[in-house]
């Protein structure tokens, strides 16, 4: 059995390098560091959200509003899918970021790991990284599975979850030896359109992926489009949630031919994804060569928006750097699913009053979360080269602004094109375009300046075996916060613009949507500034 | 113990004529958690002169020299900077230092003309000045025709001759170099020594220079500071360590050995073949 204690050792030490993201200075261990602390995690969020629903389903005229029978059909089904969605999105984001650097140099490829070995540990540790989903997913199902008298199927359920952790992570290793495929297959040309086209190879590798194999975003197309049933028999990663529909059905001799059909896909796609990694575990030198370099050339769009030299200096290099370096790329993958997804299934919502509410909570929202996004990973990304900014003459105030600034041009730009595009599809006047883009990029800015409160003070700059850009709870703290907080100000001024003529009734809206993103921008700004100062006392590694 | 003197700072050391500083380190503290990494670490590097910074692996250069270019944050004591406390104005002293670190992480989706071009305007180095020094550099270290590819596609000493070159493109007063001639072919080894000799001797820079390899150090330094368990042990000329620890007639390598404690090297040895 060496092979099942290799793969327990190489899965152990994936998990700990998580768990011990950013920590250099603290015990390595500390319970914390350690992964049975995961466990732990995983029954807290587990019965804070059985405890969460069950108290729902206590309360005092639930019943008029919640039928457990009904909602355990409709729910349960889709625990697989949520678990496998979620490791696939989040996977996409923060799985993905070892450099290419070290892709060859890591010592699991030297030591005696046969790929298969290592395909399995690495899905397994991603399973476990992120099986707080499906924890928090199964205690709030419980809730609903006891109410309803399906506990069977609530087993069933937590078995076919767990297969869909581990198959996202499956398709993660796929996705990893794919894209660093894509990334070496230009290998060898010269010039800046090999930079784009690798960088566009990488991305629509990812994209592809991300929306070809994520149940969530899949159910939901479908869902609008109302043939749910009619296509999840023919889907393979789909027959969790058939296999259960039927569990709940009572159809038992169904659940058999799916469970094993989806046990059937588990293992090709694990058979798949030990394949190309024994194919593609190596990636090509990169031996790309740029045209003649002309040497002080000014930044001048950068001098026109305010950047002083040295801050143009950074964000130049921070653009380039989301092109040229493969483990930025994945960055680019959601929102630009979470926009297609949007151009796609926000059709049906017509373009009346709740059309223009949901498109611009949309728009906002997406944008305002892609700038958290860059943000939060704008220090981490930066590795140990981070060294380079310490010994030059920066204040932290150059390099607040040349964060903030890179951040900002980036997801602006992608506020803006989103902001006309679905205009341009839904049919919006001028104005109300122009609002649209308005309350997006202000949700931008607010990202920004969260994310890098956050990125200043909880950066990762380990560069491997599986490096972070922000320490996991940090992110999970950033995204939460930045949640409510972009919801908050988006919801009001999106209602406003669904109404601006309400005169006085819908002034307060404005007020409110306007007054909080001030309190954003400003409370956030400080926060982020005061943290750049203090990053900027000593370095963290 | 080998024979010679007792360890510990010598204030009987005659140092160099008492000129301007290019650096001043007294009673340098830092501690990593609860380990101590510097306990009271003091030397100085005058201008025009070069001192290196020896010692055993853990034993402290890199964290005194991170302390000097502002990377770390020293718990106690004073460092001057060509005569002003660092804390007055860090950011126009970082403009006076080149650094290049122990491992030199250079960002590697940049070419390496586009990252010594990113280098020059931190430090605000006019265009035309730019061009020249950089393509100066260029050639003096054979890196012609390498600069416009990726730096990811760089050998490690091709990195290390970058990383050189964009410490120097400022021409700072004091350069803090921590095993910079690490992984250089023997040829371009030659040239950044030649190059501080002749930037001390001719425009009076200060070097602090940390080596592992003596023979280096014992043919670049004016001076050495050996420093043994966040401590200096010793300072002087080579010829002076050498008649302290009681070998004046081998390398400084033997002094360096008598001095951090090698007398058991036999034993370890031998423990290792058994």
């Amino acid at each position: 059995m060496g092979w099942l204690h290799r793969i327990y050792r190489i899965a152990g030490v994936l998990v700990a390098s998580q768990l011990r993201t950013g920590r250099t200075g603290s015990d390595p261990n500390s319970f914390f560091g350690r992964g049975i602390s995961l466990v732990v995690y995983n029954v807290v969020g587990f019965l804070l959200a059985y405890g969460a629903v069950a108290s729902i389903l206590r309360s005092p005229g639930a019943a008029v509003f919640l039928d457990p029978a009904a909602s355990t059909a409709l729910v349960l089904p889709l625990v697989p899918a949520i678990a496998l969605g979620a490791v696939l999105v989040a996977g996409v984001l923060f799985e993905l970021s070892n450099s290419p650097r070290f892709s060859s140099s890591d010592s699991i490829n030297w030591l005696p790991v046969l790929p298969e070995e290592y395909v399995l540990a690495s899905a397994l540790a991603i399973a476990y990284s992120y099986s707080i989903t499906l924890a928090l997913t199964l205690g709030a199902s419980l809730a609903l599975a006891l109410a309803a008298g399906a506990f069977g199927p609530f087993l069933l359920a937590a078995l076919l979850g767990a297969v869909g952790l581990l198959l996202g992570g499956l398709l993660l290793e796929m996705l990893r030896a794919v894209s660093q495929h894509a990334a070496s297959a230009l290998g060898g040309r010269s010039g800046r359109f090999t930079l784009f086209a690798r960088a566009a190879a990488i991305l629509a590798v990812g994209v592809l992926f991300v929306f070809l194999f994520n149940p969530v975003l899949f159910l939901a197309l479908l869902r609008s489009a109302g043939t749910v049933d009619a296509v999840s028999t023919d889907l393979p990663f789909l027959w969790s949630t058939r296999a259960l529909s039927a569990a709940i059905a009572g159809a038992w001799d169904e659940v058999g031919l799916f469970v094993a059909g989806q046990l059937a896909v588990v293992f090709l796609i694990g058979y798949a994804a030990a394949e190309l990694r024994a194919r593609y575990w190596y990636p090509t030198p990169s031996e790309i060569r740029l045209s003649a370099h002309v040497f002080g050339r000014r930044h001048a769009v950068l001098a026109f928006l305010g950047f002083r030299p040295e801050e143009a200096a950074v964000v130049s290099k921070d653009l380039r750097g989301m092109v040229r370096r493969r483990e930025m790329v994945p960055l680019l993958i959601v929102p630009i699913v979470f926009g297609l997804f949007g151009v796609l299934g926000l059709e049906s919502q017509g373009t009346g009053g709740l059309g223009v509410f949901t498109t611009t909570v949309w728009v906002a929202w997406i944008s305002g979360f892609f700038g958290l996004l860059l943000a939060t990973t704008s220090i981490g990304q930066e590795r140990r080269a981070f060294q380079n900014l310490y010994a030059a003459p920066l204040s932290a105030g150059n390099l607040f602004r040349a964060k903030a600034g890179s951040v900002g041009l980036l997801a602006g730009a992608y506020a803006v094109v989103t902001s006309a595009l679905m205009a341009a599809r839904f049919g919006f006047d001028p104005e109300l375009a122009i609002g649209l883009a308005i309350v997006a990029l202000t949700a931008v800015f607010e990202g920004t300046v969260l994310g890098l409160a956050f990125a200043t003070r909880y950066s990762d700059f380990q560069d491997r075996p599986r490096p972070q850009y922000l320490r996991p709870s940090a992110m999970l703290g950033a995204m939460g916060l930045g949640f409510l907080l972009l919801f908050g100000t988006i919801a009001p001024l999106a209602f406003w613009l669904t109404n601006p003529g309400y005169g006085a009734g819908s002034l307060p809206l404005l007020v409110a949507g306007i007054g909080l993103a001030v309190v954003v921008l400003g409370a956030g700004g400080m926060s982020a500034r005061t943290g750049m100062e203090q990053l900027l006392r000593e370095i963290p590694f | 113990m080998a024979a010679g003197e007792p360890l510990g700072p010598r204030a009987d050391v005659a140092r160099p004529s008492p000129g301007p500083w290019a650096l001043e380190v007294e009673g340098l503290v830092k501690s990593y958690g609860s380990t101590p990494a510097l306990r009271g670490v003091s030397f100085a590097v005058p201008a025009g002169s070069i001192v290196g910074l020896l010692g055993p692996n853990g034993a402290g250069k890199s964290t005194v020299m991170k302390a000097i270019v502002g990377v770390l944050r020293p718990d106690g004591g004073r460092l001057r900077i060509l005569g002003t406390d660092f804390r007055t104005d860090p950011l126009e002293l970082k403009h006076r230092v080149g650094y290049v670190p122990e491992s030199p992480a250079l960002y590697e989706f940049l070419t390496g003309a586009e990252y010594l071009d990113f280098v020059s305007d931190l430090y605000g180095l006019p265009a035309a000045l730019r061009a020249h020094r950089i393509g100066t550099f260029l050639d003096a270290l054979e890196l012609r025709g390498h600069e416009n590819s990726l730096i990811s596609g760089y050998s490690n000493g091709m990195k290390q001759k970058i990383a050189l070159t964009a410490a120097l493109l400022h021409r700072p007063r004091l350069l803090i170099l921590d095993e910079a001639l690490n992984g250089l072919d023997p040829r371009a080894a030659r040239i950044v020594k030649e190059l501080l000799a002749k930037l001390t001797r001719e425009e009076g820079i200060g070097v602090l220079f940390s080596t592992h390899v003596l023979d280096i150090a014992e043919a670049v330094c004016d001076r050495v500071v050996i420093l043994y368990r966040g401590v200096v042990v010793a300072e002087g000329t080579a010829a002076e360590l050498k008649r302290r620890s009681g070998t004046p007639n081998s390398g400084l390598e033997e002094a360096f050995l008598a001095l951090t404690g090698g007398d058991s090297l036999r034993e370890v040895v031998a423990a290792l073949l058994r």
